[in-house]
């Protein structure tokens, strides 16, 4: 390498050049690329000793490295991101590199392309054999393509959430279990999600592709909002590359904000209002009847994601005790600084998320499912399900607010016994047949009033649920207001005056 | 009048709360371009809190922070601000599978430095220091006064106009602390002002202008070192005889001037007067037959300023 061209690279961006030279030590060089090498040679050898057919071996080996590139390439590098990081929080670098005036996005994108630079090397050594091998199996080359184009997004997102998961403050203390966490993740998630959704709905347009990828059965057929995403190559790869790049983009806000914050609250109330609106209209979109599922089954699908997104908020959103010391002392609690500020308790966020989550699901619930459900059930349901999520923010704030050691695992272990113990104890006694109007005010108070169709004087029943739930809810927060009001007095105790 | 120089750091009230704990209490604090300040304290006074708040690697709880007129902005990157500052912490996290230039190399670029700026500025760093031998050695191969003054030289290879130091001599042999004393002469010299932490008082005696004191959070004491002094009405002169010291006493208390002993030939009296009195004062004694061997102002050191303000504060 020419000094001048290091120069480049170091000035436009210097983490860059620093994990290149920090990983690219000639004898790493040489074991990753000569690693490489060595299992493509056996590779070729193992395939042309079975097969004398140069056309069936190539197919293997391209069926063979379309396979195992996403897996090595998500696993190994998303392992590296998060161990990498995890050692500067932990030895102190990164707090330097966070006190110099380049930009995070800079610093970041450094780490994103230098530290897996190895595993980089690696595929792009095998890149030669898997153009070799589609050619000779006479797969289209557009399918490179299209493959390399939708790894590589797939990877900037995976090692962006690796980023992410590496610079979170709470995972320090649990570096390694973190890494290997996250290398499971690209494991189980990311690589079988990439080969699952687009072997079935992208790459089996591409000539000769499909039987490279077993497909006997004929592909899935998706669509999205009344469009078909199986049959029509660009709106296909338009629909996953926007979805990836959007995805990015709000794991990339998250970045910047904890680069420069890394005690703040994973999400900012700001995105985690768009980050509702957005995984809401992306999930209404697929259940716009074409997928076989009842209207019924549909709704459970979209409440079920919800469900999942409320507590994911819950758990980055709610902010720590230190934060809301903060809070208190640098801002007035009024509704501006509940809704924006990132220190302020998370319950009203987290009722405005389920608000813009119910301004789409309950109107489509009540035009879809009219005819199968009564209208009240249909207004009450959501009522009972959005009382219920509130009283886990609540839940969740007050034990983040109390002075405990580890304030995560108990807010985890309180919400786990709350929203399961109700469902193993509705499924132990239900068998009983006691009275419906009972069990329905029952699931009502825990937020599952679906759970079964709807009997013969449920309203009533519904109503009680809901009326109790509310007492209940009303009981937190005035216990919420209360210790927030405790944690003020402490600190607006009159400061001593200083010198000068 | 003489014009004061522009104020470097300025502080409103700066409040670090860690839980129920106030590890910065309302301090109001002011560094004048060029000082170097020295703060002083016992340990968990709030030291390292207010050095890490100044530096933006802390967010205050309450408070505002202007470096160089800029003010510091919650949540913001402050890059301007930024480009100010040099930290060096009291623990200093090196990337041991570097060497000296390619740290220093890495760090002058975040800094924006580039080209043969940056190829003279970590020759010039590296004199400063003096591990020009060391530049192309791994630094996990440099003792810990090597890697110390490697991070010093990190801290001022983007020549901030702030340095913060926070006990930057801790853990070093003699010989290395006389060498650091000297490097931060030599950047006092240059004009950088520094806010320096330490326990070693006499270090600070040697090359600070301001001192603060801060307990329990608070800033106790603040000001010019010599302001701090006792004032002149206040001071002593230790005399000390060969013979007679009997003598020299009942000399004193004739004269009705409190008499403080030392030892068997010295004792110390209050004095007021300058150094023409001074001078006055000794030809009267030798005239008077007394045999002195030494005759000295008893000078206060930051030591005495310290216990003094810990004396007032407890009274």
């Amino acid at each position: 390498m020419s000094t001048d061209w290091i120069n480049h690279i170091g000035n436009w961006n210097p983490q860059f050049l620093r994990e290149c030279r920090g990983h690219l030590k000639p004898r790493s060089v040489i074991a990753a690329v000569g690693t490489s090498v060595l299992l493509q040679v056996l590779l070729i050898l193992s395939q042309t000793s079975v097969y004398n057919d140069i056309r069936i071996s190539a197919r293997n080996i391209f069926q063979i490295l379309t396979w195992t590139l996403p897996y090595f390439l998500l696993v190994v590098g998303g392992y590296y991101l998060v161990n990498d990081l995890a050692q500067e929080e932990k030895r102190g670098t990164l707090n330097f590199i966070r006190l110099s005036p380049r930009p995070a996005k800079e610093i970041l994108l450094g780490k994103l392309l230098g530290v897996p630079i190895l595993p980089y090397l690696i595929v792009l050594s095998a890149v030669p054999l898997h153009i070799w091998a589609t050619w000779q199996a006479q797969v289209s080359i557009l399918f490179l393509v299209s493959y390399y184009g939708l790894l590589i997004a797939t990877a900037i997102l995976c090692f962006s959430l690796a980023l992410l998961t590496g610079i979170t403050h709470q995972l320090r203390p649990k570096q390694t279990p973190a890494s290997i966490a996250f290398a499971a993740l690209g494991l189980f998630l990311f690589a079988p999600g990439l080969m699952f959704w687009n072997t079935n709905l992208i790459w089996h347009h591409f000539e000769n592709a499909d039987r490279a990828f077993y497909l006997n059965s004929s592909p899935i057929s998706i669509s999205w909002l009344y469009i078909n995403l199986t049959n029509n190559s660009l709106i296909n790869h338009g629909f996953v590359l926007l979805n990836l790049a959007i995805m990015t983009g709000f794991v990339w806000k998250m970045l910047e904000r904890l680069f420069y914050q890394p005690r703040a609250t994973l999400l900012s109330k700001r995105l985690s209002y768009s980050l509702t609106a957005y995984l809401n209209v992306l999930s209404w979109g697929f259940f716009q009847n074409n997928q076989g599922w009842d209207s019924i089954t549909a709704f459970a699908l979209l409440y079920g994601a919800n469900f999942a997104l409320m507590l994911l908020l819950i758990s980055t959103l709610t902010p720590q005790r230190q934060q809301l010391f903060d809070w208190l002392s640098s801002h007035q609690s009024n509704v501006t600084t509940r809704l924006w500020n990132d220190k302020s308790p998370a319950v009203t966020a987290v009722g405005v998320n389920i608000l813009i989550a119910c301004a789409l699901m309950v109107p489509w619930s009540i035009l879809i499912a009219q005819a199968e459900l009564p209208l009240a059930y249909l207004l009450l349901m959501p009522v009972s399900v959005a009382l219920s999520w509130l009283t886990y923010a609540a839940i969740a704030q007050l034990i983040f607010i109390t002075k405990v050691r580890t304030p995560t695992m108990w807010a985890a272990g309180t919400l786990i016994l709350w929203i399961f113990v109700p469902l193993i104890v509705l499924a132990l006694f239900q068998k009983g047949n006691p009275p419906a109007a009972l069990w329905m005010t029952y699931r009502t108070v825990f937020g599952y009033p679906f759970y079964e169709y709807p009997q013969a004087g449920f309203f009533q029943a519904a109503v009680v649920g809901v009326g109790l739930q509310s007492v209940f809810l009303a009981g937190l927060l005035v216990l919420l207001k209360q210790r927030l009001d405790k944690l003020r007095r402490s600190v607006s105790d009159p400061r001593l005056p200083s010198a000068q | 009048m003489p014009q004061s120089p522009p104020l470097v750091v300025e502080t409103q009230e700066l409040t670090k709360q860690f839980d129920s704990h106030l590890a910065v209490n309302a301090v109001n604090l002011k560094i004048a371009s060029g000082d170097v300040y020295g703060l002083i304290g016992p340990n968990g006074a709030g030291k390292t809190t207010l050095i890490r708040l100044l530096a933006t690697a802390e967010e205050p709880t309450a408070g505002e922070i202007c470096v160089g007129g800029q003010r510091l902005q919650r949540g913001q990157p402050n890059t301007q601000i930024k480009r100010q500052l040099g930290l060096l912490p009291d623990d200093f996290p090196l990337y041991e599978d570097l060497t000296v230039d390619g740290y220093l190399d890495y760090f002058g670029r975040l800094y924006h430095l580039s080209g043969q700026t940056l190829r003279q500025r970590i020759t010039d760093v590296l004199g400063l220091v003096t591990l020009e031998s060391k530049r192309h050695a791994l630094i996990n191969t440099l003792s810990r006064g090597m890697k110390q003054r490697l991070s010093l030289a990190r801290t001022v290879l983007h020549q901030p106009t702030l340095l913060l130091l926070d006990e930057p001599v801790s853990g070093l042999d003699p010989i290395a602390r006389i060498e650091y004393r000297q490097t931060i002469k030599a950047l006092q010299q240059q004009g950088i002002t520094i806010l320096i932490s330490s326990h070693i008082l006499s270090d600070l005696e040697d090359f600070c202008t301001a001192i603060g004191i801060m307990e329990q959070g608070r800033l106790v004491e603040s000001g010019q070192l010599k302001t701090l002094y006792q004032p002149a009405t206040q001071q002593q002169i230790a005399i000390t005889v060969i013979d007679n010291l009997e003598g020299l006493t009942n000399y004193f208390r004739d004269r009705n001037i409190a008499v403080q002993p030392i030892d068997d030939h010295s004792l110390a009296i209050q004095f007021t007067g300058d150094r023409q009195a001074a001078a006055s004062l000794l030809h009267q004694l030798v005239t008077a037959g007394f045999t002195i061997s030494d005759f000295h102002r008893i000078q206060e050191t930051l030591e005495d300023i310290f216990i003094r303000s810990g004396y007032q504060r407890t009274a």
